[in-house]
């Protein structure tokens, strides 16, 4: 370190390798998005400047809107279920004591199957024709439960995000797991000997303790919502909008319509926003830190 | 003089002799990679698809070149190629398919027109090719792409299904009342009707197609619409509006997007859960003996108000060709890499394709050499049919889209046609802006 100090040619040259890197791959690819995002470009051809038309074109179109409102919805719903059930599961886990590590393990099994995999699950599960739910639904003598869930406009959006939710709920677990497990075991016990119920403690020393967790949480959240993509896509191949998140409209604006001058467009607005969110909870964030 | 003349004589001979000696020379195709795109995907257990990598690769044996097989399966053929295509890395030979979607490339200089090749070319004679095989792929009087497959649409019903419900088999045809009627009867019996879904546009697009080709004016307003960009015109609108009455009568199955897509509506059909199945020849080998035996062809419903009788005419033109990188062609060996598996495909490929049922050639010699009345597979059944009544292929929309967006749009939005979040009306007023957006950028 001292060596490295003193010589800072050194320094740069270690650092060299990496900035170059990010700056090509990442600072230059979106300066480049940025750049296509005022572009008309279709393939195979050249891209013509055109300004802001691709922006000003997507706020006139209904499904842009449909996406957006989808987008955020399912960070609304995600954020409240994702958080909420992760906290209760979290907790539970946390005050089991035999088998822990069992349900812990169990618990994290979605999140490292591929979301491609999970999607195709549901995708069969969903299936209002031939599908288990609609059978189970029937053989419970729920008849009038059943539905079309796949091609339902309303319901589609909520048939994508169930499995997104669900995929996810257990990394959320883990980490707020985690962070219970810092408190001093020795404040529980004080709360406990006071006569504290279990929620008690839970609302009054557990969550106030995991705020700042909860917050990194909702970041990951937060970005995880801007970049979902594989759910959406591998269950309704994103041709109607109202099963669609950002980043499959704007893969499918952008190879299925041949517009990669909008689909760039549709690319900074997600970096604009997951940008704009992180830094609010960034925000928010700092209030609570210790 | 004699000197001079002996002298130009031995040059010439030794000329000559240096001449035959080099063209007698075998040519190294060693250090040649060849990049072949299409839906062969490496690793798949379909019969028809491991023979024909094989037999591509039989050629690359015997010249010694590489032979690189790029698979996609579906429609992300499409989506590949333009990828490649942004990366200045296209495949030397690809599959594709016609009209609008191919024309991209065409108008950016990317494809070698193919009289060239046909020149080349043992197999593909001009004169075996009907005119209309050439017409999507015209772009500026040449040609450029050599059609393969035929698009043979097919209705389909299952025999035990109809016959467990009461309802006669419609051979002579029947009306948009019967069909509902009949509808109606297979719902009652807890079977879906029909197994056209909507995913992707598949299969309804074709679907659609069928009801506007009943109209006087359908075909040509179809054949032409690159042209006219008129696609909220009278004709598609009225079609429209009768998909609409068909999903209202529950002609279309419950979930029609778990339904859609080529595979799980040829599925929904062979389990016996829809009483009718409408598909094409690419999902016949999801049919087996038992599927064959037990089905039908039957004629669609003929609209109230339809001109053209649907007995005798159904969706299908060409639908794939192979195409030829300019970049690949320029290069001679790879050349003669490109005509020689071309030909391998147009010689021998197609001719077993055709023998077993899994596509119908368009070239006309080797259409010739199958007998289809005798091929116990789907493809023989529906071959017979066509032959027996008379049924002509009618022109297809998506075809006719002047790109790949409108294409997608009007797909797209049958999707949410056919689940009923869109009416007709903004069915129509959707595409057509499409359409109007394509005009603008002309």
């Amino acid at each position: 370190m001292h060596v490295l100090r003193k010589h800072k040619l050194l320094t740069r040259l270690f650092v060299l390798p990496a900035f170059v890197l990010f700056t090509y791959f990442i600072v230059y690819a979106v300066i480049q998005t940025a750049y296509y995002s005022l572009t008309k470009w279709k393939i195979p051809g050249n891209a013509s400047f055109t300004g802001f038309a691709n922006y000003a074109k997507l706020v006139q179109l209904d499904d842009f809107w449909i996406v957006m409102r989808n987008n955020f919805l399912g960070l609304l719903l995600a954020l409240i279920i994702q958080l909420s059930l992760g906290m209760i599961f979290a907790y539970l886990l946390y005050r089991t004591m035999k088998g822990m590590r069992i349900f812990r393990a169990l618990a994290f099994v979605p999140v490292i199957m591929s979301g491609a995999a999970v999607a195709l699950i549901f995708t069969l599960i969903f299936d209002g024709n031939l599908g288990p739910l609609n059978i189970l639904l029937r053989q419970a003598g729920l008849d009038s439960w059943t539905r079309n869930w796949m091609s339902d406009p309303v319901l589609i959006f909520y048939v994508v995000l169930f499995p997104m939710i669900y995929q996810y709920i257990g990394s959320y677990i883990i980490i707020l797991l985690a962070g219970m497990q810092s408190i001093p075991e020795e404040v529980i016990e004080s709360a406990q000997m006071d006569g504290a119920s279990s929620f008690k403690v839970f609302t009054k020393i557990v969550i106030p303790s995991q705020v700042d967790i909860i917050l990194m949480c909702a970041i990951m959240i937060t970005s995880g919502s801007f970049k979902a993509f594989e759910h959406s896509y591998i269950m309704t191949f994103g041709y109607s909008a109202r099963g669609a998140f950002l980043g499959v409209y704007m893969y499918i604006t952008s190879f299925n319509q041949n517009n990669f001058g909008r689909g760039s467009a549709l690319a900074i607005i997600i970096l604009v926003l997951s940008l704009g969110f992180t830094l609010l909870w960034q925000r928010i964030a700092r209030k609570y830190e210790y | 003089m004699k000197k001079t003349l002996s002298l130009f004589l031995a040059i010439t001979l030794l000329l000559g002799l240096l001449g035959v000696v080099a063209s007698a020379e075998t040519k190294d195709y060693s250090g040649v990679t060849i990049r072949l795109a299409n839906h062969d995907t490496p690793g798949s257990t379909s019969p028809e698809v491991i023979i024909e990598i094989a037999r591509f690769q039989e050629v690359a044996d015997r010249m010694g070149f590489t032979l690189q097989i790029e698979g996609v399966s579906g429609d992300e053929l499409r989506n590949k190629i333009k990828v490649d295509a942004a990366a200045n890395n296209m495949p030397d030979l690809f599959k594709f398919w016609n009209g609008g979607v191919m024309m991209d490339y065409v108008a950016a200089g990317l494809i070698q027109p193919i009289d060239d090749y046909i020149a080349l070319s043992q197999f593909v004679k001009e004169e075996n090719y009907p005119d209309s095989a050439w017409l999507n792929t015209l772009y500026e009087g040449k040609r450029y792409g050599i059609p393969y497959q035929q698009g043979i649409g097919t209705f389909l019903a299952n025999k035990e299904i109809f016959d467990e419900c009461g309802v006669a088999i419609p051979s002579e045809g029947w009306s948009l009342d019967e069909f509902l009627a009949a509808c109606k009867v297979f719902r009652e019996n807890g079977y879906q009707p029909t197994n056209v879904g909507s995913l992707g546009g598949n299969p309804s697009h074709f679907f659609y197609g069928e009801f506007v080709c009943q109209y006087a004016d359908g075909n040509e307003l179809t054949a032409n619409l690159s042209q006219h960009l008129q696609f909220d015109n009278p004709t598609f609108r009225k079609a429209a509006e009768y998909m609409e009455v068909m999903r209202l009568g529950g002609a279309f199955p419950d979930d029609v997007a778990a339904a859609g897509d080529w595979t799980p509506s040829a599925v929904m059909y062979a389990e016996g859960k829809s009483a009718m199945g409408y598909t094409f020849g690419w999902t016949f080998s999801n049919f087996d003996q038992e599927v064959v035996d037990r089905t039908v062809c039957i004629p669609l419903p003929k609209l109230p108000d339809a001109d053209r009788d649907p007995l005798h005419f159904i969706q299908g033109t060409v639908n794939d060709n192979y195409m030829i990188t300019k970049k690949a062609w320029e290069d001679p060996l790879k050349r003669d890499c490109i005509v020689a598996l071309l030909d391998q495909f147009f010689g021998v490929i197609e001719l077993e394709a055709a023998r077993t049922g899994v596509r119908v050639p368009v070239d006309k010699s080797v259409l010739a050499q199958v007998d289809y009345a005798s091929n116990p597979s789907m493809m023989g059944k529906v071959m017979a049919y066509r032959v027996k009544v008379g049924v002509e292929g009618s022109p297809m929309i998506w075809m006719s889209c002047p790109d790949t967006k409108t294409q997608f749009d009007f797909q797209a939005y049958l999707d949410e046609l056919w689940a009923g979040s869109i009416t007709p009306d903004t069915f129509m007023l959707k595409t057509q802006d499409s359409f109007d957006e394509y005009k603008e950028g002309l």
